[in-house]
């Protein structure tokens, strides 16, 4: 009777984490790059005695459910034009390596780029692109080709100088990396090794200059969860409440 | 006289593993590809209440049997190739640490080894085998044959459990037989990708058995009641002697 209780718990629980992730998409959904994150449940059954039913004795000990993983979902956004020089959007599958302050590498779906004060191209949060491109301070313009190769124009009719290329990252399973935070992903175990990739080969998205990736956050599919998730929530305490009620009748066996 | 107590105990026991099974039914209503349990109640239980020479070994979880409901759940969409729902009869084959078990959860997803594996990691098999898939892009028909960008990869083993076997659930949708020793057979079904099997959970079903469970172990609690009143009155009309 008090393992009832803990079940419809182990439900209420997991209905939270659903509701947090789901208020998490809803909120950034003009967020550029943004992607949605889905929680996975998981039923759970007593492995002890899961184990004691290995032995021949069929027994089993239902334990409720919890959340497995919460994962991300990389299905590309769609692109919008921006007209920015510096906004850089990935059209299909890939990330752009950035440097990370502790020298670990980040993954980004891409975003508005900065020139830092030494010129070399960052995100937004300051990131160094892993390329390491640094624009001449005289430099007018900036172009960025599909394919990855960046240079720079200038006003006074200059060639335009090749400054380098970006390479595009590609994971086993993108939708177990770890999120960092605006934008910024890494790689976990399940995710694997990063794979680097030409842009526009062996399947990887092509880089878009003058795009912003906007959210895959769909608002339907959303909402419809979230009523999903606060029905199920309310089941959960219901099922408290009636392990309360037994409890309240057993108290009261001995009138 | 002692028995009336003693089957009203059973009785009360019997109804909290009901209400536990039902909790555990409600809040996986929402896991992909979770089968409904059932808890069975035999007349054992009361029997041993009869013979027992010793009460002390009443009501313990040991009496607990539970079945598992093997009727297909409704499917939901999701658009992910490697997400298959069998329509129909018939079970996928993982391998898990305690050896090979059987689901129904078909959210698969290639590793970070390229291995074909479940969303809990366990490694699908294929009629060859473990799978291992190349990058690409995936696609499943409705035979459970594999293929990465166009090409032959794997035909998906997908087995049929017969009614008379019971499972045994292991957590997160995955079951073995109970009895060891039993291989079954290969089954021809339909596999849809880009669908997920949800819990055949019927909530409203499950809702009523705990009410109504509720309402029984009420019964049981003013059986309990008036069987001590009983007793009591026969003490006091006893001492009036």
């Amino acid at each position: 009777m008090i393992e009832a209780l803990y079940l419809g718990v182990s439900g209420m629980q997991s209905q939270q984490a659903q509701i947090d992730s789901i208020a998490h998409n809803l909120t950034n959904m003009n967020t550029p790059a943004f992607k949605a994150s889905r929680v996975q449940f998981q039923e759970v059954m007593n492995q002890a005695a899961a184990d004691e039913a290995a032995q021949g004795k069929a027994l089993m000990h239902p334990a409720g459910v919890r959340v497995m993983s919460r994962e991300f979902d990389f299905t590309p956004g769609s692109l919008k034009t921006t007209g920015s020089a510096m906004d850089i959007a990935i059209n299909g599958i890939g990330f752009l390596p950035v440097s990370m302050p502790d020298g670990s590498v980040g993954y980004t779906r891409g975003g508005t780029l900065v020139a830092d004060s030494n010129g070399v191209l960052s995100t937004r949060e300051g990131y160094p692109l892993q390329a390491q491109i640094q624009l001449p301070s005289d430099a007018a313009g900036l172009q960025i080709t599909p394919d990855g190769r960046v240079s720079a124009s200038f006003a006074d009719g200059r060639p335009a100088m090749e400054l380098g290329r970006l390479e595009l990252m590609r994971f086993a399973r993108p939708d177990a990396l770890g999120s960092q935070g605006g934008g910024v992903y890494q790689a976990t175990e399940a995710s694997g090794e990063a794979q680097a990739m030409t842009p526009g080969t062996d399947g990887t998205g092509t880089l878009a200059q003058g795009y912003l990736e906007s959210a895959n956050v769909n608002m339907a599919d959303e909402m419809v969860r979230l009523m999903m998730a606060q029905r199920a929530y309310e089941l959960g305490s219901k099922l408290v409440q009636a392990s309360d009620e037994l409890m309240g009748m057993t108290n009261n066996l001995r009138r | 006289m002692q028995d009336a107590l003693s089957i009203a105990v059973q009785s009360l026991h019997n109804d909290m593993q009901r209400i536990e099974t039902h909790t555990h039914n409600l809040t996986n209503a929402t896991a992909t590809g979770y089968r409904r349990q059932i808890s069975l109640q035999s007349a054992a239980a009361f029997d041993q209440v009869f013979q027992a020479e010793s009460q002390v070994q009443q009501g313990q979880p040991g009496n607990r049997t539970l079945a598992i409901d093997q009727s297909v759940g409704v499917m939901k969409p999701t658009g992910k190739a490697l997400d298959l729902a069998i329509a129909g009869e018939g079970y996928f084959a993982v391998q898990t640490a305690q050896g090979v078990a059987y689901t129904r959860r078909g959210d698969f997803q290639v590793d970070a080894e390229g291995r074909l594996v479940t969303a809990s990691g366990e490694a699908v098999l294929s009629e060859q085998g473990q799978l291992r898939l190349p990058h690409g892009s995936y696609a499943v028909d409705k035979h459970g044959a594999i293929s990465v960008d166009g090409r032959q990869a794997g035909q998906l083993q997908l087995v049929e459990i017969k009614r008379e076997h019971a499972l045994v659930a292991l957590g997160n949708g995955l079951y073995r037989l109970a009895e060891a020793g039993i291989n079954p057979a290969a089954i021809k079904t339909e596999i849809r990708s880009g669908y997920l099997e949800a819990a055949n959970v019927s909530t409203a079903q499950e809702m009523v058995g705990l009410m109504e469970t509720m309402r029984h172990f009420e019964a049981n609690q003013k059986l309990v009641q008036g069987y001590d009143d009983a007793l009591s009155k026969a003490i006091q009309k006893l001492g009036e002697f």
